[in-house]
């Protein structure tokens, strides 16, 4: 491989450690090794946001915190809530899961009006990325509740949780093809849950992925050199 | 002595709820709490009152990395929703960074939330040695909460030893409920004889059905 694809990776890659019970130490030396790297943006807990922002704060890396994870069963303003605390804090960017229910009883305007109460309330200049959980989805399901996410104002619409409680499959390129014919061209598209070798991630981006959301960024950057 | 849960079902619909409740049958059975996700309690706290069912919802579930601030606006909203009581998942992290007053501050403050409700706070136990199990139920206790949830399910499994590693050190200061991997009859009985006060299962009808074959 060459630089360019390692330096194309790094554009496209949140590196993630939503590691259950992870201490702080192992989280700073995470973030470090992230912001090293040059990722777009590391991933983590609401509890490691000012943890984070200390060492991502005047570096390229922008930081990303998961809200609603994973379940996403939470109301609008419980929601709203801890998105605005985690931007607060000095989080970037949010990962917020939609309220799945919502989208397997087909009540997709529910989930438009979530999304538009978070990205309302943290504004145009945070990144707001809606986590759909494609694996426990219909087809219909992940179209009808991607492009109400789109509708409710998410810059980029993402696959999976990844939560491994409730053993779910990997996202797979086919998933992304399907968002990429369905979505506008200017809402990304965040590959997640099981992308984690070089592999899987050309892949993912060969069919329109924006994003990729992996625990093995600095594995894939290796692998590409 | 039995908190009930679908269980199994991830993002379940209104219409498996439902039908959750009615598997249950709440006409005849009593349990301690039916547990729904906060997204439900306002749907949920009507049907299940009106049958003098309680409800218990889940704060910082099941992962326990939220904010305390965010965790008070979580559990103000559950209460308001009709909420009966609160299981709150501790910081695990601050507690394996060794940061115990920080987990301490975290639970008494959303404890504080609750008034006189039953509140119950999990350490994870699936991941704890049995000293730490015991470190972490101090904690709890010294928050003021004086029930103990073992672990939030997703794949952390309770053992007897669990519960009887933590009762035997608080006795009654503490009641204790075993949950994760409680499935059967036999399971809940284990629980029972090391101390368990309540045990929380998705798997209600087969206890049932398992305790009216003794």
């Amino acid at each position: 491989m060459t630089t360019t694809t390692t330096d194309n990776l790094k554009k496209v890659i949140d590196n993630t450690n939503l590691t259950m019970g992870a201490t702080r130490a192992e989280v700073e030396e995470f973030v470090t090794a992230s912001v090293k790297s040059g990722f777009v943006a590391v991933c983590v807990f609401p509890n490691m946001v000012p943890t984070a922002r200390r060492i991502t704060a005047g570096s390229k890396t922008k930081l990303a915190a998961v809200v609603s994870f994973p379940l996403g069963a939470d109301t609008a303003d419980v929601k709203r809530y801890e998105a605005l605390n985690c931007i607060d804090l000095g989080a970037d960017e949010i990962d917020m899961v939609i309220n799945v229910a919502e989208a397997r009883m087909g009540r997709f305007d529910a989930i438009t009006a979530e999304v538009k109460t978070v990205k309302n309330a943290i504004g145009k200049g945070h990144i707001l990325k809606t986590i759909i959980e494609v694996p426990l989805l219909t087809e219909d399901q992940v179209t009808g509740a991607a492009l109400a996410a789109e509708k409710g104002g998410a810059d980029i619409v993402k696959t999976s949780t990844g939560f491994k409680g409730l053993k779910l499959r990997a996202t797979t390129p086919e998933d992304i093809k399907l968002l990429r014919s369905i979505l506008k061209p200017q809402t990304g598209i965040k590959a997640s849950g099981g992308v984690s070798t070089l592999e899987k991630s050309l892949a993912v981006l060969q069919e329109g992925a924006t994003r990729i959301g992996t625990s093995s960024g600095n594995a894939i950057l290796d692998a590409a050199k | 002595m039995i908190d009930a849960s679908i269980g199994g079902t991830p993002a379940a619909t209104e219409a498996e709820m439902l039908n959750f409740f009615e598997s249950i049958h709440l006409d005849k059975n009593k349990f301690a709490a039916v547990m729904v996700e906060p997204s439900y309690v306002k749907w949920a706290a009507d049907y299940l009152h009106a049958r003098k069912q309680k409800l218990v919802t889940v704060i910082s579930y099941p992962l326990g990395a939220m904010t305390t601030v965010a965790k008070v606006f979580q559990a103000e909203q559950a209460f308001a929703d009709g909420a009966d009581e609160i299981d709150i998942a501790m910081d695990l992290s601050a507690f394996r960074s060794g940061d115990y007053q920080q987990v301490l501050d975290d639970l008494r403050t959303v404890r504080r939330t609750a008034g006189d409700r039953v509140v119950k706070a999990i350490p994870y136990t699936a991941l704890l040695t049995d000293q730490e199990c015991i470190k972490a139920a101090g904690l709890i206790l010294d928050a003021g909460i004086k029930f103990l949830k073992t672990n939030p399910g997703y794949g952390n499994v309770t053992t007897p030893h669990h519960i009887a590693v933590i009762k035997k050190h608080f006795k009654d200061d503490l009641k204790v409920m075993a949950s994760g991997g409680v499935k059967t009859y036999e399971d809940a009985m284990a629980m029972i004889d090391q101390g368990a006060d309540r045990v929380a299962t998705s798997s209600v009808v087969a206890i049932l059905d398992g305790s009216s074959k003794r």
